[in-house]
């Protein structure tokens, strides 16, 4: 039986993960979920613009901010989040930012065929299903490799989504002015099936397919990313920078 | 700061003459001891709209290769790496508040910064327009 991704860490920690593990360039994948929740801004996102930021004071939901851009994304039970380190040296098609993108679209786009979804490709970088928008990435990069990421929402309310993210300021043409409910789907919605566990295992091995084994942070990696919540992704002046 | 320089284009991407490159898709204008840096046509096409650029502080030494800023757009962040050791003499503050000059005009009005050049033997180590024309046809 496949096995869940862990949930035992803070959020703000998987995300000072994210950087210390482009920063060694490593390659490979790692996923992770959560039990509580966050509203993850994009590194240039507007606070209040994206987030119900009363809400989610309310309800207990941290407003965090990543190190890639993009729009903000809500961190929750039943979502899988996904890494995908990249260095230039092993992967030379992540030399490029369409290139990166490209590669992990592919990763994710098997790991959906997995699943019997086929989904499709929206510019900048959303993965769609049956025209609605299903996953968002996001790149980080640096000298020598490139992180992309996102959150596969598998077993997630939509309205939960509305409830504490606002329609954003920006739209891709095929939203197409369309409210959360009517854009965004989720695996559970299109494959009644489907469980976080089973869509942790389809991502696995579509990355390891790809050479990308499943990263397992070590005692070092932890500690570095202890420091960064404390100087960053844990404090105010970074996540309520704008 | 207009280019008015020979250029040519590969891969969709124009490449001038008059300026060098590093492997990180950077330009580098070497001017009386200073580097004059930006980022490249191909880059900033890559990036798409460039909604953001933190930029390097001045009057602070850096080693080639240490991120002295941050250029944030609608797809990707991405660090500004200098190119050569030295210190930050001047930075272009325009691109505060019009940071798109990056996609508009990345060798011209886009410039980012001009460091002093610690080492000039560094300069060894960027790429010529040729070099630069060929490892983005390879990419491609």
């Amino acid at each position: 039986m496949a096995k869940p991704p862990r949930a035992d860490r803070p959020v703000e920690l998987e995300l000072a993960l994210d950087e210390v593990l482009l920063n060694e360039a490593v390659r490979g994948a790692r996923l992770w979920t959560t039990k509580s929740r966050a509203a993850v801004l994009g590194i240039s996102s507007r606070v209040a613009e994206e987030v119900a930021t009363e809400e989610c004071r309310r309800k207990g939901v941290s407003i965090l901010r990543r190190m890639s851009g993009g729009a903000t994304v809500l961190v929750t039970r039943g979502v899988v989040c996904f890494s995908y380190y990249l260095p230039h040296e092993s992967i030379p098609a992540a030399k490029n930012i369409s290139g990166a993108y490209r590669y992990a679209i592919e990763v994710l786009k098997a790991a959906f065929d997995e699943l019997g979804m086929f989904t499709g490709f929206e510019p900048p970088c959303d993965v769609t299903y049956a025209g609605r928008k299903l996953v968002g990435i996001a790149q980080a990069r640096r000298r020598v490799s490139a992180l992309v990421h996102g959150v596969i929402p598998v077993d997630l309310s939509v309205s939960e989504v509305t409830r504490f993210l606002p329609d954003p300021p920006e739209e891709p043409a095929y939203r197409n002015k369309r409210s959360h409910e009517d854009f965004m789907t989720t695996v559970r919605r299109e494959r009644p099936s489907a469980t976080v566990a089973r869509v942790a295992a389809a991502l696995t091995l579509a990355a390891e397919r790809e050479g990308l084994a499943t990263i397992e942070p070590s005692v070092e990696d932890e500690a570095r990313a202890a420091e960064l919540v404390e100087k960053k992704y844990g404090n105010d002046e970074w996540n309520l920078r704008r | 700061m207009q280019a008015t320089t020979r250029r040519r284009t590969v891969a969709d991407a124009e490449i001038p003459d008059d300026v060098l490159y590093s492997e990180d898709d950077r330009w580098i204008k070497i001017e009386e001891g200073t580097a004059l840096i930006g980022i490249t046509h191909h880059a900033q096409k890559e990036l798409g709209d460039v909604i953001f650029v933190e930029l390097p502080e001045i009057n602070v030494d850096c080693d080639a290769g240490d991120e002295i800023g941050t250029i944030e757009s609608i797809k990707t962040t991405t660090d500004i790496d200098a190119p050569v050791s030295g210190r930050i003499e001047e930075v272009n503050e325009r691109l505060e508040r019009k940071p798109e000059l990056l996609n508009k005009d990345p060798y011209g009005l886009g410039w980012i910064a001009r460091i002093v050049i610690k080492d000039p033997r560094e300069i060894e180590d960027l790429m010529s327009p040729d070099d630069y024309a060929q490892a983005l046809d390879e990419r491609e």
